[in-house]
């Protein structure tokens, strides 16, 4: 708990925003870049609400005590020697992909956020096959080699010979690298040292983000390669064929992706589940509506090749604390625009009136607001706040991996020194329905120790399902027991990697905002790995709501800074308010 | 960064009539004092700095980059000398000169040539400069062991950024095989350059980022086959290689039949490995790496009748499958339509050989380990498949492959109206 009171000002604030999430610190951020004055509160000592980074220490902690939110929480120090000192893991609530092409990014860009942060890419999004559903053409589920690149046998070479090499280099990672001068190029990686799985083999397919994806990948027949690539154009096309979209009053009538890609584009279950772990969405494609479902493909084929310099990225990550740290960057903004965040408070009663808001803090101060925003987190258990409609409740797992899992973050292409860029650092992978004993699709979202989520030498998987109605937590430890079988180790040197730490939790996402006179209680964000546009077009629309007038908010070209005061007044009024009343913020 | 297909940015039109004016005149000045140095034959360090000013505000004003050649070779590379008396300050003096020298070559190469090259990568003028620059540096009188190795590496790391920015960028391709060609005179054991496999597999890479960069095939078409030659490789092992690349080809159409680049390259290795047994020499005017790229040369008649026929089969598949397609994908039936036209005409080129001729000519130009113990590929008669195998007279199937050469020369016209003549000329020569 701070130490200090809050002053008459600070009590009367325009907007009491409650809760430091994504949602919340824009909101706030918006509002005082408008010149509203915000008083932001945050009841843990740390900032991000749903969306915060925590330590290992922070993150036990937080996982067990009570909340409305994340309950059901199981911590497990599986190997406690193997864990690093506690400050050198990262851990998120919410792991987020980011693509460039989406709102959030233009937000940043336009704000001048992007600098600010620590960005990784994302390469590799792949598709658990069970055994027994592969493809025809060439699955041989080999490791080690790569299987199933057969030449035709062509009628004029009587002497055929099914060779691995050339196909086969040019398709997979493994065999081809590409030198730099004064080296020497490097032998086939076929030959026994480390092999670089393209994860096109064993259980592991990467999904074809791009035509080159599908023209090189060595086990789809070419009829299939015909049907993928032509799916994969009308993605970044045209609306999908088939009922409207507008045509939404009968349920039943309205096409799933699995229809669509069985009856209009006939391709193999196998081949559609490769597909599907683009979508990073947790339905299964056997209820998502194709209107959706088209959407998301045609978001991830739209935003390929616009990561400078990485052409076969679709997004981005950021390292260092993920939404976390966006959302402190946020809170601090506020702060610059005259602002106040106060951690360790939260309010334990809220009044309605008239033109106002009253609410009284644990710490005994009554504020009065215009208006208050919170999230569920911070209004849960007020008496006369009523329960949020929507609810989806989200299986979540944090496991951390005693090894550094490179083969998920090879690039596609080849590494070498031609690529002057970094490797990716995070990967996807996606489990569909029945494949590990699951009810519902599990969706696994890989970081290495480059994201500073742990420190190096480990890996953290971040897990996340649907609660159905069957136990997860078996699945999931079976997903990632699949995952770790699924990487080639030197065997000379290393034992197989091992789960050290594990955390399972469950997580309610999705709710609808509310707004109850003037308070307006804000939804948990979906279950999705990435924020989508229609987050920040409500948004914007609160924020319109809350400044009442005040301020002209620009759709575009939004600096975040207030014009009209430079940085020296604004820095001098902060220092009037309080000598020696600092703004909290956690170190 | 993409550079094709990419539309120009904005126009900023918020600069008032007034600044452009300014700009415009401030720009005439220094234009001016340029003109003015040149003029009166200045060769000094200043003139150097007049010139770097122009340069930097207009990068296409290739005089200037001439002048500033001018004022390297007459004004500063002679008076950088090495010191030839022995005495005893020779050291520092030397010491000395090497700084100096490292100091122009690296502002020259990095602080000017490099941020002009990534802010107008289509220039001719500055790659032809830093071409010039790289060549005629004096890197001896540095006197420091390696310098222009290690500057002609350091090149061989820039274009590749360079072409990461833009895949297609020819200045960069080009610039690279002079840059490859520099290095293996200069430092002829560095295993990137002792071998093209280096050169086969940056193409193996780029292909891999995406198949659409038609440069990249380019390159491959050259060098694939220059390292196949290298490693030794001879006879069916070539055709093995034909098989595989016409493999890689095929899933790529497959995938992406609109695409150009895909097609050039089919026609590419189609056409080099079967329109003729032997490959052509290079003419007397071009360098001798432009000798026909073939894959699998040296191949009899009837191999390569074979090949045709069977891309053929292939090409016809493709046809349907695309036509299926037709609703959502119009225009890759063209490409596939044309891809016929061209078959089937080599079909008819290669039947009409003189086969007795062809042969002698094949036996005298064949290397004389090119087939190995196998012997080279023999004509099959046995190949009982389900199908029937067309036993009709050559002149009946002629006639119905010109009728179907024409029906589709026909429907080319129809989808690809703009480029009628281009059919009909076709039409013409392959007198359908």
């Amino acid at each position: 708990m701070s130490e200090f009171t809050l002053d008459d000002e600070l009590l009367n604030p325009d907007v009491l925003v409650l809760g430091s999430g994504l949602q919340e610190t824009y909101l706030a951020w918006q509002l005082s870049t408008l010149g509203l004055r915000i008083l932001h509160l945050d009841r843990n000592q740390h900032y991000g609400g749903s969306q915060a980074c925590l330590t290992l220490n922070e993150l036990e902690s937080f996982l067990t005590s009570s909340s409305q939110t994340f309950t059901d929480a199981t911590v497990s120090r599986i190997n406690a020697d193997k864990l690093k000192s506690p400050r050198q893991y990262n851990l998120a609530l919410a792991p987020h992909l980011i693509y460039p092409k989406q709102k959030l990014y233009r937000i940043l860009e336009q704000n001048e956020r992007v600098e600010v942060y620590s960005w990784g890419v994302v390469d590799g999004f792949f598709t658990y096959v069970p055994a027994g559903e592969e493809g025809k053409v060439g699955d041989s589920g080999v490791s080690g080699k790569l299987a199933g690149a057969i030449v035709k046998a062509r009628k004029w070479n009587r002497r055929n010979r099914s060779s691995v090499a050339s196909m086969a280099s040019f398709a997979s990672t493994e065999t081809t690298t590409s030198t730099a001068p004064g080296e020497e190029p490097a032998r086939d990686k076929d030959d026994g040292l480390i092999p670089r799985p393209g994860w096109n083999q064993g259980r592991f397919r990467r999904a074809p983000s791009s035509e080159e994806d599908i023209a090189w990948a060595p086990d789809i027949s070419d009829a299939d390669r015909a049907t993928m690539g032509q799916f994969l154009r009308s993605t970044a096309v045209a609306p999908p064929v088939g009922p409207s979209e507008s045509d939404s009053s009968n349920e039943a009538e309205l096409r799933t992706l699995l229809n669509h890609l069985t009856e209009t584009y006939p391709l193999p279950p196998s081949l559609i589940s490769r597909i599907t772990s683009l979508l990073l969405t947790h339905t299964p494609p056997s209820t998502l509506p194709l209107s959706i479902a088209m959407q998301k493909l045609r978001n991830h084929a739209s935003n390929l090749a616009t990561v400078t310099n990485v052409p076969s990225a679709a997004a981005l990550i950021v390292s260092y604390g993920q939404l976390g740290e966006i959302c402190q960057d946020w809170a601090r903004l506020v702060a610059v625009n005259g602002g106040t965040n106060i951690l360790g408070r939260h309010i334990t009663s809220l009044t309605q009136h008239d033109n106002t808001v009253s609410a009284t803090l644990n710490s005994g101060e009554t504020v009065t607001a215009k208006w208050v925003v919170g999230s569920e987190a911070e209004l849960s258990g007020l008496a006369n706040v009523d329960t949020l409609v929507g609810r989806q409740t989200l299986r979540k797992g944090i496991y951390i991996i005693d090894r550094d899992l490179e083969q998920l973050f090879a690039f596609k292409g080849a590494e070498g020194k031609v690529q002057q860029y970094q490797l990716p650092s995070a990967a996807v992978l996606y489990y569909p329905s029945e494949s590990v004993g699951n009810e519902n699709p599990i969706l696994v979202m890989a970081r290495s120790s480059v994201t500073a989520d742990c420190p190096k030498g480990q890996t953290v998987l971040y897990l996340s399902c649907l609660k159905g109605t069957a136990g997860v937590d078996g699945p999931m430890d079976k997903a990632v027991e699949t995952l770790l079988d699924g990487c080639e180790w030197n065997l000379e040197a290393q034992e197989k990697p091992e789960v050290v730490w594990k955390a399972q939790w469950n997580q309610i996402v999705g709710t609808n905002a509310k707004i109850d006179g003037r308070t307006l209680r804000l939804g948990e964000l979906g279950g999705d790995l990435s924020v989508g546009d229609e987050v920040w077009e409500n948004l914007d629309g609160w924020v319109d709501m809350l400044a009442e007038g005040k301020g002209k908010r620009e759709d575009d070209g939004d600096d975040g800074e207030d014009d009209d005061v430079d940085e020296e007044e604004r820095e001098k009024r902060r220092l009037e308010k309080g000598k020696g009343k600092a703004t909290e913020e956690e170190e | 960064m993409a550079m094709h297909g990419v539309k120009r940015g904005q126009v900023d039109a918020t600069t008032s009539a007034e600044a452009t004016a300014k700009a415009i005149s401030a720009y005439n000045s220094l234009v001016d004092q340029v003109r003015d140095s040149r003029n009166s034959n200045a060769h000094t360090k200043e003139a150097l700095s007049l010139t770097e000013q122009l340069l930097k505000e207009n990068p296409e004003f290739y005089t200037i980059w001439n002048y500033r050649r001018e004022i390297y070779s007459n004004g500063i590379f002679p008076t950088l000398t090495a010191p030839t008396d022995a005495t005893d300050d020779d050291d520092t003096k030397r010491a000395e000169m090497a700084r100096k020298l490292k100091e122009i070559l690296v502002g020259e190469l990095n602080y000017l040539l490099l941020p002009l090259l990534k802010k107008s990568p289509k220039c001719y003028w500055i790659w032809e400069y830093r071409l010039w620059f790289l060549r005629n540096f004096p890197y001896k009188t540095a006197g420091i062991p390696g310098l222009q190795q290690n500057t002609i590496r350091g090149e061989l790391d820039l274009v590749h950024m360079m072409l990461d920015r833009d895949e297609r960028n020819f200045h960069g391709w080009s610039y690279r095989r002079i840059i490859i060609n520099m290095l293996a005179k200069e430092c002829p054991d560095d295993p990137y350059v002792k071998t093209k496999e280096s050169q086969v597999r940056y193409t193996d890479e780029m292909l891999r980022r995406s198949m659409k960069n038609y440069s990249a095939w380019y390159e491959r078409s050259n060098v694939w086959n220059q390292w196949l030659d290298e490693k030794g490789e001879k006879g069916w092992d070539r055709m093995d290689r034909l098989g595989e690349e016409l493999d890689k080809i095929h899933s790529a159409i497959t995938t992406r039949p609109v695409d150009q680049s895909l097609w050039v390259y089919y026609a590419y290795l189609v056409r080099s490995n079967t329109e003729q047994a032997v490959p052509s020499e290079a003419k007397e005017w071009q360098a001798a790496e432009r000798k026909a790229n073939v894959i699998a040369p040296f191949l009899p008649k009837h191999t390569r009748l074979s090949i045709l026929e069977e891309e053929k089969e292939w090409l016809l598949v493709l046809l349907q499958s695309v036509e299926e397609r037709k609703q959502t994908e119009v225009l890759a039936t063209k490409w596939v339509l044309k891809g016929l036209v061209e078959v089937t005409g080599l079909i008819w080129k290669v039947r009409d050989e003189e086969t007795e001729a062809v042969e002698k000519m094949i036996k005298e130009k064949t290397p004389n380990d090119w087939w190995g113990e196998d012997g080279p590929p023999e004509e099959e008669e046995e190949e009982e498949e389900e199908q029937a195998r067309d036993n009709r007279p050559i002149a009946e199937r002629k006639d119905e492959e010109r009728k179907q050469v024409k029906d589709w020369l026909i429907q080319l016209v129809e989808q690809d109206s703009m480029r009628r003549r281009r059919y009909e000329d076709w039409m013409k020569s392959l007198n359908v």
